[in-house]
Parts: C-alpha cells; sequence; structure tokens
C-alpha cells in the first residue's frame, strides 16, 4: 500500500474547513435519509427490497467525493447514500422510494434502481457484479472520447467472487480504462461473512492478479477512504491507470428491512458502532475546533428538515399514470 | 498413391478455390510440407501433405475451385483409374476425361448423395415424401413429425347428432351465405368442413330462395342469386354425400354392365314353402334370397369380391353385402357382414334390422362400412332393369328388377313364368365381362335352384 | 445489382455505418486480427485500427457489459458473440441489463447496442454450437430481435439496427453466411419492425425465418409442382413482431406453417400460431402447423444431425397434409 503519493490535493482538502464540514454534512444526511427510509418502509411508505447504508457513510462519502461532476458513478442495490453523495436530489431519491413519478427513475426502478443522467449517477443494479462490466464499458467510452472523465464502479465484498469482477478488472487493467473500483466491503454478502465466501480475505489483493494498484483503508474513517481516492481517482484520470479499492466497513442494520439479522453477534455490532464513522469524525471535527457541538447539532436540525421535505415531497407527489405503463420500454415509443 | 483431395477448412465450407500450389508436378515432397495454399469459406489456409513422395500430378489448378473431398493432386503413383503419370501432356491437354478430375468427382458425388439421400426417414419415424414429388425420395424428419402428428389426430367428425366439425372459417362463410353445415360433407383433416366445401355447396344452393336474404352480406357474387325459373334444393348431407361418392365412382371406375334374366318360379314357390313353415317374423324376403345367391357366387370368384385400390387390386377375405336403402332424401347402404356365413333367416332379420336404422338415421358407423359388393333392388318399384353405379370400394353392384310374369318357351310350349332380370355393374379395371358373366351364371343358378340357398 | 454473399453484405453494412457514424466501433471475440470467426469483420480492423474494431478476451459477459456502458456513455457499439450459444454466458447483461435499463431508470438513457450472432446447426457442431434461441429474446420486452434471411435483408437491417436507439439482437445463421443474393450499394436500410411477403402464394401461407425462409422459399418452389401454392412470409422481424403480412396471408389462404430451426415448445411458432388465432380465428380452414427443431440437444452424429432440424421435406410433407393432399 503506498497511500503518500499525491500529498498536495489531499492535504488541501484535509485542511480545508468547508470542505470537512460538507463531508461530514453529507454523511449525516446520508444517516438521516437511511434512517427515515427505515420509518417510511415500516409504514409500508416504501415497497420492495430495500437496502441501507448506515454504518457505511465513510466509505461512500470518502469516495464519491472525490469525483467531479462529469465524473460516472454504477453501484449496486445499496445505494441511496451512493446518489446522495453524487449530488442526486433527496427529494427524487425518496420519491423513487415512495415509487412516485417525481422519483429518479419515475417509480419504475425503486430502492434498488436510483439513476440520474445529469448527476452521472448511472444507476443502481440488483444483479451482483453486474454493473462492473458496464463500467468498464463507460471507461472505454472515455478512452474512445478521449475525455478527462473517471468512472467509479461500487460493489460489495460478495461481487468480488463472481466472474463479472475478474472479466471487469482484466480488461480495465488491459485497455487501461479510468475505472476505480470500490468494494464496500462492510463483511457479509447478505448473511455469509466474507472469510465463509471469499479464499483471499483481504480482498484488495485480487488486484494483485491483474497487476493492478490495489488498495485498502478503514472505511470508517472518511479523511482516509478520500484521501487514497483521491490519488487513485488522479492515477486514473492521468495515466488511465485502473484501480480497487477496499473500504472496510460495516453495515449496523441487516442485509435488508427483512433480515432478522441472525448470523453475527450483537457484540460484533456494538462494537463497530462504537468506531461510528459519523460520531469519530464529529469529534474529530470538534478537536480541531472546525465546528461546535452546537454547529453539529445546527446541522443535524437542518438535514433532518431536509429529509423531512424529501418525505413531504414524495408523499404529495402523483403516481405514475396507469396509461405510462408502457413508456419507455424502448426509446422508440412506437416500439414500445 | 495417395491422393490428395480437397479438405473441409471451415464447419460451413463446401467448396474450396486453390490460391496457390507451393510444389510443382515433379517436386518432392515430405509429409507435413506446406503442399497447398487454399481458400475456403472464412480463410486462406495453406494445407500440409499427409504423404510424402513425388507429385505426380495436380488436378486441380491455381485459381479454381473444387468441392470438399474432390482429388486436387496425385502422390506418388497415381490410383488405380487414375490416369497414369507418365502421361503428363494427355493428363494436361484433356481434363475433362481425367476420371480423377474435379468434375468427374463432382458427378460423383452429386450421383452419390441423388442415390443415398432418402434412407433417414425411417430412423426418426418419419414420412417418406409420397410419390409424385419433384424429388420423390426427399426426406421429412422430426421436425415435422409433430405437426403431421398434430393434422392426424383431428378427431373424425361425429357421423350424427354430434356439434358439427368445420373449420373457423368455413362457419364464418356458412354464416354469410346462410348454409347450413349441418347439411355438408367435410373434407378436411379428421372430416371437418373447409371452406372449399361450404363454397362448393354455395355455389349449388345459392339460389335457393332461401330465408336470409337480407342477411346475406353484399360480397355474394350476383351470379348466386335466385332465378324465377328454377327452384333450387340444397343439398343435405345424406345427398350430398351420395352426389360426391357416386360421382366419384362413376367417374372414376370404367362401367361396364351385364344383364341376365332369371328363372324366379321356384324361388318364387321356395319362399312361399319356407314362410309358411316358420315364425312370422323370419320369413323371409325375395331380396334375403339374392343376398344369399350373390354371398355363395362371391365365395367362389373373389375376383368379384374385389377393390381398385390405387393402382393395385385388393381381394377382401369378408363377404360383406352392401343393401340399398331408399331414403326420403336419398340413399343409404348399410353393410350386412359375413353374408356367405349366415343363414337364410338370419340374412332376413339382420337386412331388416338393418334398413329399420338406417331409415330412421340410427345406422351407426360400424352399420355403414365395409362393405365389398352391393345389391341395389328395386323390384318392388315394378320395373324390369336397371343399371346401378358401384358403391365405392365395391367393385361390383347387382340391379335387381321385379319378377314379372313373362311368357316363355318351354318344351315347346309358350307358357307364363315368374321371370327376374339383374344387371351387373363391373369395374372394368378390376375384372372383365367373362369372369362377370360367369359370376352372373352362378347367382342364376342359385337363384334358379333355390334349394341350394337353404342349405 | 451487385451480388453479395450474406457475410460480404454484413461486412459492407458494418464498413459503411463505421464510415458514416465515428461512434460506431465493433468488440469481440477475434474479430480483429483473426478477422472473425465467420469472416463477417474481415478487413475491418486493417481498416478502422484497434480502437474501433477491438478484440476481447474470450469472457462473453465482459463484451456485452462494456458495449452497454460505452452506449450509455454516448457510443454505438456492435458487439459480436460467436456463436449465439456463447450468449448464455453473458444473458444477465442481455437481459437483466441491456433490455431493462432503460425502463428501470425511467427512461433516462438509452442503450443503442447491436449483438450480432450466428445461431442454427447442421455441421455437426453437437448440443453446444447448434442453438437458435432468437425465441428466447424474442421474450423479453426491451429487446428488438431481428433474424433476416437474403443478403439484401442481412445488409439493410445491420445498417437499421446499428442506428437503432435499443439494443437489437440480431440473430445470423452460420449456414447461410454464403448465401448469396442482389445487395443494393451504400444507402440501403431495411426496418427492423416489418415482416414481408417473399414470394406470394395463395393456398397456404409459411411463416419462416433466417435460413428456415431459404427452405421454406425452396419448398415453395416444389410445392407450385405439386398443385399447391404458398406464401411465404419472412418472419425477419421477430420483435416487435409484425404480423401484418401473416394475417393479411391467412385471410387469403386460411392455412398457416411456420418453420423454425429452434425447438417447437414455447417456440417462434408458437408465439405466431398463437396471434393468427387471435388475429385471424375465423379466416382459419385448419389449426396452425408448426414445424421445428426436434426436441433434443443437437446430436453429433451427421445423419442424427440431419434429422433434428427442419428440411424442405417437412415443408413439403406438412403443407400437403394441412390442404388434405397426403
Amino acid at each position: 500500500m503506498k497511500l503518500d503519493q499525491r500529498p498536495t490535493e489531499t492535504a488541501r482538502v484535509l485542511s480545508d474547513k468547508s470542505t470537512l464540514l460538507k463531508l461530514y454534512r453529507e454523511m449525516l444526511l446520508i444517516r438521516r435519509f437511511e434512517e427515515k427510509t427505515a420509518e417510511m418502509y415500516q409504514m409500508a411508505k416504501i415497497g420492495g427490497f430495500c437496502h441501507l447504508n448506515i454504518g457505511e457513510e465513510a466509505t461512500i462519502v470518502g469516495t464519491v467525493s472525490a469525483l467531479r461532476k462529469e465524473d460516472y458513478v454504477y453501484s449496486n442495490y445499496r445505494e441511496h447514500g451512493h446518489a446522495i453523495a453524487k449530488g442526486v436530489d433527496a427529494k427524487a431519491i425518496m420519491a423513487e422510494l415512495f415509487g412516485k413519478e417525481t422519483g429518479t427513475s419515475h417509480g419504475r426502478g425503486g430502492s434498488m434502481h436510483l439513476f440520474d443522467h445529469d448527476r452521472r449517477f448511472f444507476g443502481g443494479y440488483a444483479i451482483v457484479g453486474e454493473a462492473l462490466p458496464l463500467a468498464c464499458g463507460t471507461g472505454y467510452a472515455i478512452r474512445y472520447q478521449d475525455k478527462p472523465e473517471v468512472v467509479m464502479s461500487m460493489f460489495g465484498d460478495g461481487a468480488t467472487n463472481i466472474g463479472a469482477f475478474h472479466e471487469s478488472l482484466n480488461v480495465a487493467k488491459l485497455w487501461k480504462l479510468p475505472v476505480v473500483f470500490v468494494i464496500i466491503n462492510n463483511q457479509y454478502g447478505m448473511g455469509t461473512a466474507v472469510s465463509r465466501a471469499s479464499a483471499v480475505t483481504e480482498l484488495w489483493k485480487k488486484a494483485l492478479a491483474y497487476d493492478m494498484t490495489g488498495e485498502r483503508v478503514d472505511g470508517m474513517d472518511v479523511l482516509a477512504v478520500r484521501q487514497v481516492t483521491d490519488r487513485l481517482v488522479a492515477q486514473a484520470r492521468d495515466q488511465h491507470e485502473p484501480s480497487l479499492l477496499e473500504c472496510v466497513t460495516y453495515r449496523y442494520r441487516g442485509h435488508s428491512m427483512s433480515d432478522p439479522d441472525t448470523y453475527r453477534g450483537k457484540q460484533e455490532v456494538t462494537e463497530w458502532k462504537e468506531r461510528d464513522s459519523i460520531l469519530k469524525f464529529g469529534e474529530y471535527l470538534k478537536r480541531e475546533r472546525l465546528a461546535s457541538d452546537r454547529d453539529l447539532e445546527a446541522m443535524d436540525v437542518e438535514v433532518m428538515a431536509e429529509v423531512d421535505a424529501a418525505v413531504k415531497f414524495a408523499d404529495e407527489s402523483p403516481e405514475p399514470d396507469p396509461k405510462d405503463l408502457f413508456r419507455d420500454v424502448y426509446a422508440d415509443e412506437a416500439a414500445s | 498413391m495417395p491422393d490428395v483431395q480437397m479438405p473441409r477448412l471451415s464447419d460451413s465450407m463446401e467448396t474450396g478455390k486453390i490460391i496457390r500450389w507451393l510444389k510443382k508436378e515433379g517436386d518432392q515432397v515430405k509429409k507435413g510440407e506446406p503442399l497447398v495454399e487454399i481458400e475456403s469459406d472464412k480463410a486462406n489456409i495453406e494445407v500440409e501433405a499427409y504423404a510424402s513422395g513425388k507429385l505426380s500430378k495436380i488436378a486441380v489448378k491455381e485459381g479454381d475451385s473444387a468441392p470438399i473431398g474432390a482429388v486436387i493432386a496425385t502422390i506418388g503413383e497415381a490410383s488405380p483409374g487414375a490416369t497414369p503419370a507418365a502421361e503428363p501432356a494427355t493428363q494436361a491437354a484433356k481434363p475433362a476425361a481425367q476420371p480423377t478430375s474435379a468434375e468427374a468427382h463432382v458427378q460423383r458425388a452429386e450421383k452419390a448423395s441423388a442415390t443415398a439421400r432418402p434412407v433417414e426417414a425411417e430412423a426418426s419415424g418419419g414420412e417418406q415424401y409420397p410419390q409424385g414429388a419433384p424429388d420423390d425420395r426427399i426426406e421429412a424428419g422430426a421436425a415435422s413429425a409433430a405437426a403431421l402428428a398434430m393434422l392426424r389426430r383431428q378427431a373424425p367428425a361425429p357421423s350424427d347428432g354430434g356439434r358439427v366439425k368445420a373449420s373457423p372459417v368455413a362457419r364464418r362463410v356458412a354464416e354469410e351465405r346462410g348454409i347450413d353445415l349441418s347439411r355438408l360433407e367435410g373434407t378436411g383433416p379428421g372430416g371437418r368442413i373447409t371452406r372449399e366445401d361450404v363454397e362448393a355447396a354455395g355455389q349449388l344452393g345459392a339460389s335457393a330462395a332461401a330465408a336470409p336474404a337480407a342477411a346475406r352480406p353484399a360480397a355474394v357474387p350476383a351470379t348466386a342469386r335466385p332465378t324465377e325459373e328454377v327452384e333450387v334444393i340444397e343439398l343435405s348431407k345424406l345427398q350430398a354425400t351420395v352426389a360426391a361418392r357416386l360421382s366419384q365412382s362413376m367417374f372414376s371406375a370404367p362401367h361396364f354392365y351385364v344383364t341376365s334374366e332369371i328363372g324366379m318360379d321356384d324361388a318364387v314357390r321356395f319362399r312361399d314353402m319356407f314362410n309358411q313353415a316358420v315364425e312370422k317374423a323370419d320369413a323371409i324376403s325375395f331380396n334375403d334370397l339374392v343376398i344369399r345367391a350373390v354371398a355363395l357366387a362371391l365365395t367362389k370368384f373373389p375376383e368379384v369380391n374385389a377393390s381398385w385400390a390405387d393402382g393395385r387390386i385388393e381381394r377382401k377375405r369378408d363377404i360383406n353385402i352392401g343393401i340399398a336403402v331408399a331414403m326420403p332424401d336419398g340413399l343409404i347402404v348399410p353393410v350386412l357382414r359375413n353374408a356367405d356365413q349366415k343363414a337364410l333367416k338370419d340374412i332376413a332379420h339382420e337386412s331388416k334390422a338393418l334398413a329399420e336404422r338406417a331409415r330412421a338415421r340410427r345406422a351407426g358407423p360400424q352399420d355403414l362400412q365395409g362393405n365389398t359388393f352391393t345389391v341395389s333392388n328395386l323390384g318392388m318399384y315394378d320395373v324390369d332393369q336397371f343399371t346401378a353405379i358401384i358403391n365405392p370400394p365395391d367393385s361390383g353392384i347387382l340391379a335387381v328388377g321385379s319378377i314379372l310374369d313373362k311368357p316363355v318357351v318351354k318344351d315347346d310350349q309358350v307358357v307364363p313364368a315368374k321371370r327376374m332380370r339383374v344387371t351387373l355393374s363391373v369395374d372394368h379395371r378390376v375384372f372383365y365381362g367373362a369372369t362377370a358373366a360367369q359370376f352372373l351364371q352362378e347367382v342364376k343358378r342359385l337363384l334358379e335352384n333355390p334349394m341350394t340357398l337353404a342349405l | 445489382m451487385p451480388i453479395l454473399s450474406i457475410r460480404d453484405a454484413l461486412n459492407q453494412a458494418l464498413r459503411e455505418e463505421m464510415q458514416r457514424d465515428p461512434n460506431v466501433f465493433l468488440l469481440g471475440e477475434d474479430i480483429g486480427l483473426y478477422d472473425g470467426s465467420f469472416k463477417v469483420t474481415r478487413g475491418l480492423m486493417k481498416e478502422f485500427g484497434e480502437k474501433r474494431v477491438l478484440d476481447t478476451p474470450i469472457a462473453e459477459e465482459i463484451i456485452v457489459g462494456t458495449a452497454i456502458g460505452a452506449a450509455m456513455a454516448g457510443l454505438r457499439p456492435v458487439a459480436e458473440m460467436m456463436t449465439v450459444n456463447f450468449i448464455m454466458v453473458a444473458m444477465d447483461q442481455v437481459v437483466n441489463a441491456a433490455a431493462h435499463i432503460r425502463y428501470m431508470f425511467g427512461g433516462g438513457i438509452k442503450v443503442p447496442i447491436v449483438i450480432r450472432t450466428p445461431g442454427g446447426g447442421g455441421h455437426q457442431l453437437a448440443a453446444q454450437h447448434s442453438h437458435s434461441h432468437e425465441n428466447w429474446f424474442a421474450h423479453v420486452p426491451g429487446l428488438k430481435v431481428v433474424a433476416p434471411g437474403t443478403p439484401a435483408d442481412a445488409k439493410g437491417m445491420l445498417k437499421s439496427a446499428i442506428r437503432d436507439d435499443n439494443p437489437v439482437m440480431f440473430v445470423e445463421n452460420e449456414g447461410t453466411y454464403a448465401v448469396k443474393g442482389e445487395v443494393p450499394d451504400g444507402e440501403h436500410l431495411v426496418p427492423l419492425d416489418k415482416n414481408e411477403v417473399k414470394r406470394p402464394g395463395d393456398d397456404v401461407t409459411i411463416c419462416a425465418h433466417s435460413r428456415m425462409l431459404l427452405v421454406a422459399l425452396d419448398a415453395a418452389k416444389d410445392l407450385e409442382q405439386l398443385g399447391i401454392s404458398a406464401e411465404v412470409v419472412d418472419m425477419r422481424a421477430l420483435r416487435p413482431l409484425d404480423m401484418a403480412p401473416v394475417i393479411e396471408s391467412v385471410r387469403k389462404t386460411g392455412h398457416a406453417i411456420t418453420v423454425e430451426e429452434g425447438w417447437r415448445s414455447f417456440g417462434v411458432g408458437a408465439e405466431i400460431a398463437a396471434r393468427i388465432y387471435e388475429e385471424a380465428f375465423d379466416d382459419l380452414d385448419a389449426p396452425v402447423a408448426r414445424i421445428a427443431g426436434a426436441e433434443v440437444p443437437t446430436p453429433y452424429n451427421k445423419r442424427l444431425e440431419k434429422l433434428a432440424f427442419p428440411a424442405k421435406a417437412d415443408v413439403i410433407v406438412t403443407a400437403r397434409a394441412l390442404l388434405g393432399k397426403n
């Protein structure tokens, strides 16, 4: 692991107050958004499967915040926070969870299929590992069109065992694609621990087989995540060198809202919660005198208001018109 | 010795083109050495020699094509049948004459494939293509088996009572034209009434001043409208059947006729005595005597108890006599099975029951199938004689006239006698005049000696 | 008009579209340096370079996924699956991704990819190289599926497919690459949603696509001599399935036969038959007869293999039986 190659940009980020506060606010927004989502799910406002990012905020914000607006993100089905981090409007996300016409996918996708073309949030995919090849394709297009853009492909630890993962790493390196592959290692693929599913438990090592840069970082430490991501994104953008970043993190909730969470000890969950990224980053901000308790509380109130507004918006939004059932099956309406 | 054949260089290749010979005639070739460059449908490929020796002959020159397996060169001595390598000049001059040339090979291959094509079908239970096809030995395989089975599975049309079996378009056209489907005979798979059947009936019956004139769509052609002079009767289903079958018989079987007059005095007396001797229920008719006589005669003339079957003659083991029964709207022919093995009173019982069932329209398919010869009797209508049309698949029908009192010369005296004229119609494809006459003689002999009928 | 093989007609379509639109690029296994397994892409890498004719690893999922991701970022990829059998490996990308992305993202993006792939058997390639799976794809909303049978249609439909904004499954046939016919020069576009009567007739409608179209046309010639006038409808547009010429034809003939190389159950013929029943029931004079590949994993043995695929004779005997002439 070589964490010290691009100190200048990282140094700037780590010393800029407004950037640090923005990172904190985004993590908090994701936390509050997901808590509200759980509540709405239990109120049956949200249907289907619902996978929450609670616990993974530092990983999400630390990685995605390193991207530019024109960079792409491909994600999986645990992606509400990924979309928020990429700048997708929380209102549109909540509306999508509610299945409303105003949702990011006009109520056609739901929790697992958020999408925002303008924000280049290129979607949540519900098949494990499916979006990695797509990220490579977009990376190929970037090279083809000779643009200074980067693709971030975000997926869980479980995806590193599927064929598409290996096919993707292979061609990314082979064709020199500007892709940063981010493993959100939250320790479990559904209920199966990494050690029970992968022959190699240090997942970053899987990059070695492809002679690709591989890194492992504490996914509960937003600054550490951001620091390494900055470097890998720059490497992709400037040198067309892909990389594999393993962020070691934890989800506090079960796999989905319907998961009774019986496969791991309560003690384990408690221990991880003690390392909570928002808690720790808040303490850091206070320690560095960048924010006071009051500042953080005010920010929380503001964030809660934003989440409430999102719920209100979603609640009041119209359902899709039944006559539009067949809209967008094809790009040309005649075919639909 | 070893022939170099056009190799198969791809799964879809059929012919290959010689791009370049890498050796000249007369060169020494080593096994494994590149010999020739060939263009397949996919690529140009260098082909190695499979044998060592002198390249004695190149049969397909650069730029020419040959099918897979064609001999393109010979290494070493030419194979038997090939022109000896010692005469290269002749070979070059007359390539067409080379038995090993590509063309010859093509011809051989074509011939082989033409004769080898067919057999496959049987293995899968597939269908052999029926005769008359442009290529009469092409095969059909498993691919069409299900479709053919489906078509064969079409259940037979109900003979009575049940829902009329007609195709959707036949129903539609029938409704448009006001045609009663129950009166039609279907010719489609499983006896289904087809559009063609309805249209044929429509043309026959279109001018009936049938009721639903208003309902009839304008699409019905003007020629189909009623005229004042002619009353057109639509055929009942029975009539349509009779019409179709008899037309087919008349126009496909070449008929000829043989008439004979039979002395019936003894038969009349025999019948009187017989009927007086038995219960009324066991009484016999003249027709029963005729049926018995015909059945016994047929045992001696198997060539008459036969059918024309698509270019062959089928002789029937059973003797089943069809008995023409008049119906208000036509004619029906119930079948008395194994008549030669039945006693007179059984024939009487059975023929009566058959006729009753037929008149009541309760005759089942069993009652109406399997005839091998038919008797048609118009005796009760006071006719001298008549000729009948053969009832398929029979090859003979006996038309029986009335028993008439006639003056005959007997022992130089003119005396009254009971005479009956019968006419045998014959399918000339199945048997001929002399047989017909002899058969008739036997019928006559039996009826004129009625005790033989009681045996 | 120039006479071209289907292989060359496809090659011409690719070349013309690559010349016309710099966003069109090709990717697949051995399509570049090797010139393509079936030589459809012959010479294109030499002409357009390695960026636009991308040789990939033998890894079907990444091929299709790369095509999708590139299309989402504005390119027009044409992916070659060396044979349709291999696409099983990439089925997730084809169905879950390519076909569904537009709808599940609320119309927020389009996926203009073409997946070219030859299917069909008859070359002794046995169970894993002889499939015809167009019905699998035609089942999926979001995909367009075409299967041309003539060189002119091969060119015209491939050009249209490349310009189409949807994922298009372009099904070719190994057995017809060498089939030759007239092909218009230059701009020749055939719509992806129009089927066509390829031979007019009065007595029976034969629906067939791809190689079976040629079999049907061949059979129709023989049937003519047998006094049966067959109308052959080319079912080149499978999804959306253009039934108009079929229905019009069945209204005239009252009899229909479907011919396909794939298996019968849940096949193309099953769908066509159902549509005929729905739209032309009252015009039918007999049930629709389906001719299809035997329901076995394709056998290697030449004789067994031959039995497993529909041939001219199957069409002829079926037509005769259907018309009550056997």
